[in-house]
């Protein structure tokens, strides 16, 4: 009895004081960054010259501080929604596509809009994203309630098909008149997110992005929706059987994986490019799926992973040009931490099956 | 098999457990869930080795490093869940594997003949060219038998076999096993029943916790003595008060038909109700619509035909969430895929269907301290052993899930329970608990369906017995006419 | 993905004593001591657009010792935190080598005023953003008349990618060289719409074929290879682009960026920098033609003769190829 009561509460000081989870994530970081560093030895470079210029460049100024915040912003919003869709079960891997289509959306309000005060536009041009993108990630809701399609196909095709609608959209309708370049026109002063740092580019959807987070955090952990939409994501059917509503839960983290993503595509319009662009996004969505694996699916923890992965995106071209490291590194040192993160699950497994069978 | 030790991590499955079969005897391996039968079987079997202990097999000691190595010793296994490819034959069944066979021209027409024979002697009647998706539950498990025989077993183990029989498959299977005794094979007959072993065993060793509870022959026992050997106390099996009050029917199922989703018919007109006060249990052999019956009416499954009223209100295309307001609980027979949510803490589990509910949430959100208030005063009433309410309920045992699943179902005062199988894989105490909990329900007014395949559960507990075959309804009998073999009939597909 | 080369082993050494905080330590302070930044929108191994600007950059780099880096592959999304980047580091020349990255060098150029912007045919200047053009028009006067005095079917092509001004002009003095040259000439052209479609601009390239032209204006990636496939020539664009179809190319009108980007590299030294249009062309010779690597054979030689003719004509002055941005159909 005291034996299992020593256990409980060795188990409740590793869930409430320093979760498995997040030390086990932090572990992967740091096997990541160990084989990174035997990757540039072996490459004849300095690993310790590569991190250092690696952190210098986006952590050791303030530009590069402001870079990698605005580059949270984009991961953060995708991989919170992300995050949210797959703790209902929902594998919602169109982030990317979501986002395009939230810009879109964006940018087309900011510009109707013009002339208009600042309270309102923004406000409009954020709704029209987030409404956008939900409706979007909702035509794979319909797929998968309506004909049990996977929403991991088509999601992925959606992203494609969003990309190329608003290639259209930037050659045809929506071009700015004049240019022969796939963009809108620029947004008026009113349609920009204000600027938080004089000197840098940071923008306002930093406090967007950690307001979100936090709030995300409470409607997991603390409401009643987020705790159904955790129910349907453990166990569906068991989540039916206690009267819970299933196909809402799924809506849910269908609805607000695109909303959240569109949120992205707006803060990137509205605060970055000040435009709609072709090439909005250098694939936030895609990076957002591990962004939100690393931060275990709790909203808070995307929010540092999304820090961590801008440091290293920002970081990059500088870590090539101190150290000659190819800036491509940081592409393999976040595709280790996937690995490591699903290899971990794998391993205790693997070795608990040895030890059973024995030979 | 001497000292045996097995241990899982800090669980020891088996400790200093010593056991031995002769040839000609069928020798009973009796005791709760969990006590440590099947590992030790498993060792024997060569699929898990034990940490101390030896084995000796005709006086040699042997050792057992995997199952090719366990069939050469002539160890014949016949598991709960049959291991038979449906759509091969009965002779191609048994040839899959075997060298002796040949790999690429199968003797298959010798082979079956062989089969056939080998059959016969023992009063094992198998159609030898018949495909085995074909065969009833109770001629699967003599091919698997035949199978073991024919790979040369002198040891036969049998894991719980009358599980999954009717009881006159179960009585005929037995002289079987005599017949086999006879001709000098040693067979192990797992079990927990009690009436089987004293039928056909020769020699009982209980096992309790891991350890050799006693051994002793069956001639010089009585159950009595050994369920206390099985339990380490006394227990006593609840009994039903009174006759029933015919209150208003809170459960009516009318004429319900279902097909499932691979287009097979799985109920067809099957009428049942269940009145205030008054448990009422459907009985049959596993697999003949009892499940899709629960789940029609608790509402997981859409009939095609037929309606199911809830105290009177039609509830047959509703939500799960309007019958469980209008006062259904339901005790699934899968616990881990139906009812719990392994990786949520109990609290989780425990108000699981009532978080929404003003007691438990406010603007939305959840009120942390009511909820974990109510999950503690479940867990005290309903006596689970656990280390706190925010463990995971997958960290606890079998019986303290169900216990904390009853609680859940029990604790809101429901009208109509419906429990499929809630006992199963439960030891005695926690088995005894359930149903006298089921039986305050019935006590406290409420409609109670009991979907169970023990005819033990079925006969102590029901006021009325409803018989499943085929999805279809084969008989009701009243309390005052319950019989063995009336029931067993029934299961067979017999009308009265 | 981005990827980042520095020229100068100094550059290197400089950062990494940078990192490790010994800053004691002090260079000799050069008269061009000028650190020259550059970000193109592609692989500076295109043969192209992008190879002009890379070697405009280093033989800059080369003529005022000036350290070099570039960042190439850089989408339009990114470009401003990259221009940013190089200017927070102490770069204070830098061209934004892409007529797409205008918007983000405006927006770099308004936060570094003491940093010197340079970006590719921009439509608005800042006082510390200026513009370059290239001025491949007048190349593309001459290519016109070669391509003329080639033609055994009386039909010319030309295909490129997206009509921008710089384009347009490129093909109205296309057109208007090989009018001089044959007046009832026929002047195909394909826009595929995209800069680099390499299948479009073949499959484009090969309908003109079919419709009869035996000579192509190569203003995208893709061309060449039709041009090999059909068996017909092509004028090659940006660099000699002769190593890619040494049959099919007759010549390539190259662009040569290294006597702008020293100019405006040495103006920036001098302090007499201004921000206007930077325009370099056959006069500077920064435009012209390449070698025909013996293929002049097949030019009609009056059209040679025609053709140089106009080179010292324009380099006199008393010639200007019309620049014409009109749309067309």
């Amino acid at each position: 009895m005291s034996e299992s009561a020593s256990a409980a509460a060795i188990g409740f000081a590793r869930r409430w004081l320093l979760p498995r989870s997040v030390l086990s994530g932090m572990l992967c970081v740091l096997a990541a960054f160990a084989i990174g560093a035997l990757l540039i030895a072996a490459i004849g470079r300095d690993p310790v010259l590569a991190y250092l210029s690696l952190f210098e460049a986006s952590l050791g100024s303030t530009n590069g501080l402001a870079e990698t915040a605005i580059r949270t912003v984009p991961l953060a919003f995708c991989g919170i929604g992300i995050a949210l869709a797959f703790r209902a079960g929902v594998f919602n891997v169109g982030a990317e596509g979501q986002l395009f289509i939230g810009g879109v959306a964006a940018a087309w309000m900011g510009l109707q809009l013009g002339g208009q005060p600042q309270w309102l536009v923004l406000p409009a041009m954020a709704l029209a994203a987030a409404v956008a993108g939900a409706g979007w990630s909702a035509i794979a809701g319909v797929l998968k309630l309506k004909f049990r399609a996977d929403e991991l196909i088509t999601t992925i095709m959606l992203n494609y098909i969003a990309i190329y609608f608003v290639g259209y959209l930037l050659h045809g309708p929506l071009q700015d008149p004049g240019s022969p370049l796939a963009r809108t026109a620029r947004l008026a002063a009113e349609a920009r997110l204000p600027m938080l740092l004089e000197g840098t580019r940071l923008h306002a959807g930093l406090l967007l992005v950690v307001v979100v987070a936090i709030v995300a955090q409470v409607f997991l952990w603390r409401s009643v929706a987020g705790f159904r939409l955790r129910a349907v994501g453990h166990n569906a059917r068991a989540a039916e059987n206690t009267g819970m509503n299933v196909k809402a839960a799924l809506w849910t983290g269908f609805l607000i994986c695109g909303a959240l993503s569109g949120l992205a595509g707006f803060s990137e319009v509205a605060g970055v490019q000040r435009r709609m662009i072709e090439n909005l996004s250098p694939g936030f969505g895609y990076t957002a799926i591990i962004v939100a694996l690393l931060g275990q699916t709790n909203p808070l923890g995307v929010l540092a992973a999304a820090v961590l992965f801008a440091a290293l995106q920002i970081g990059s071209t500088t870590m090539e040009s101190a150290a000659g490291v190819p800036s491509a590194l940081t592409t393999v040192i976040q595709a280790l931490v996937v690995l490591l993160l699903i290899g971990q699950n794998a391993l205790p497994r693997l070795f608990r099956r040895r030890a059973v069978t024995g030979s | 098999m001497r000292n045996i030790r097995v241990a899982f991590g800090p669980v020891v499955a088996n400790d200093d457990v010593s056991f031995a079969v002769e040839p000609g005897e069928i020798h009973a391996l009796l005791g709760e869930n969990g006590a440590g039968k099947t590992t030790l079987m498993r060792a024997l079997a060569g699929l898990i080795q034990p940490q101390a202990g030896s084995i000796e097999i005709g006086g040699q000691p042997v050792t057992i490093d995997g199952p090719l190595e366990a069939r050469r010793l002539g160890i014949g296994m016949v598991h709960q869940h049959f291991m038979l490819v449906p759509t091969l034959t009965v002779a191609e069944n048994i040839a899959l594997g075997l060298k002796e066979v040949r790999t690429w021209f199968p003797r298959l027409d010798q082979l079956a003949d062989e089969i056939d024979a080998l059959g016969a002697r023992y009063g094992l009647a198998v159609d030898a060219r018949a495909l085995a998706g074909e065969l009833s539950v109770a001629s699967q498990q003599r091919v698997e038998i035949v199978k073991a025989l024919y790979r040369g077993a002198k040891i036969l183990v049998l894991d719980e076999p009358t599980a999954v029989l009717t009881p006159q498959e179960a009585a005929a299977l037995f002289p079987v096993l005599r017949a086999l005794a006879a001709a000098g094979t040693a067979i192990v007959f797992i079990s927990h029943k009690l009436n089987e072993v004293m039928a056909v065993t020769d020699r009982i060793t209980v096992l309790r916790r891991g350890k050799v509870a006693g051994s002793l022959r069956t001639a010089e026992t009585e159950p009595r003595e050994i369920a206390r050997m099985m339990v380490g106390g006394e227990v006593t099996l609840p009994q039903l008060e009174g006759m029933p009050v015919a209150g208003r029917p809170l459960l009516e199922v009318d004429r319900l038909g279902l097909t499932d989703a691979r287009g097979v018919r799985r109920l067809e007109g099957v009428s049942l109700s269940v009145g205030a006060g008054e448990i009422v249990a459907v009985a049959g052999v596993d697999g003949n619509g009892q499940q899709e019956l629960a789940e029609a009416i608790v509402g997981l499954q859409r009939p095609d035909t037929g309606r199911v009223l809830i105290d009177g209100v039609e509830m047959t295309h509703r939500p799960v969430a309007e019958r469980i307001a209008a006062g259904l609980a339901h005790i699934p027979e899968d616990r881990h895929r139906t009812a719990i949510f392994e990786k949520l803490s109990v609290t989780d589990n425990a108000v699981a269907e009532e978080a929404g509910r003003p007691r438990f949430a406010r603007w939305g959100l959840r009120r942390q301290g009511e909820t974990r208030a109510f999950a503690a005063q479940l867990v005290a009433d309903y006596d689970v052993r656990l280390g706190s309410v925010e463990q995971a309920i997958g960290s606890l045992s079998g019986g303290n899930q169900q216990k904390v699943v009853l609680g859940r179902a029990l604790s809101r005062d429901p009208r109509l329970v419906v429990a499929v199988q809630p006992t199963r894989g439960l030891d005695i105490g926690a088995t005894a608990f359930l149903q006298s909990q089921l039986l305050k329900r019935r006590a406290a007014g409420a409609a109670v369906l009991l979907i169970s395949t023990e005819l033990d559960e079925v006969l102590a507990l029901a006021d009325r017995i409803v018989v499943l075959f085929k999805g279809q309804v084969t008989g009701v009998v009243a309390r005052a006419d319950f019989s063995v073999e009336k029931l067993g009939l029934l299961m067979a597909g017999r009308t009265a | 993905m981005t990827s980042f080369m520095t020229l100068s082993r100094r550059r290197f050494a400089q950062a990494a004593l940078l990192l490790v905080a010994t800053t004691a330590l002090s260079t000799p302070v050069l008269a061009a001591d000028l650190k020259i930044a550059m970000i193109l929108p592609g692989p500076i191994t295109d043969n192209d657009w992008n190879s002009v600007g890379y070697n405009g950059l280093e033989a800059a780099g080369k003529a005022l010792g000036a350290e070099v880096a570039y960042v190439e592959n850089v989408t339009d999304a990114d470009a401003e935190r990259l221009l940013r980047d190089f200017a927070e580091r102490g770069y204070k020349l830098i061209f934004a080598h892409s007529f797409s990255f205008g918007d983000a060098a405006l927006n770099a150029a308004e936060d570094f005023p003491d940093t010197t912007f340079m970006a590719g045919t921009a439509a608005e200047l800042a006082p510390n953003l200026g513009t370059y053009s290239n001025p491949d028009y007048q190349g593309a006067y001459l290519a016109g008349m070669l391509a003329a005095g080639t033609s055994k079917t009386g039909s010319v092509g030309w295909v490129g990618g997206m009509p921008a001004p710089n384009m347009l002009a490129n093909l109205h003095a296309y057109e208007a060289g090989a009018k001089e040259v044959k007046p009832e000439i026929k002047v195909l052209h394909t826009f595929i719409g995209s800069w680099f479609d390499p299948p479009k601009a073949k499959e484009a390239a090969i309908a003109q074929v079919e419709q009869g032209a035996d000579v192509l204006s190569a203003q995208g990636v893709g061309v060449i290879d039709a041009a090999i496939t059909k068996k017909v020539f092509a004028l090659g664009a940006m660099t000699d682009q002769n190593h890619l179809g040494p049959e099919a190319v007759l010549t390539s009108v190259t662009w040569d960026l290294g006597p702008l980007v020293t100019a405006v590299g040495q103006a920036v030294i001098d302090g007499t920098w201004k921000s206007e249009n930077w325009s370099y062309g056959v006069a500077a010779n920064s435009v012209g033609l390449a070698d025909f690597h013996g293929l002049d054979k097949n030019v009609d030689p009056a059209v040679l003769k025609a053709v140089e003719d106009k080179i010292a004509a324009i380099k006199a002055g008393t010639f200007e190829v019309p620049l014409d941005t009109s749309e067309v159909q």
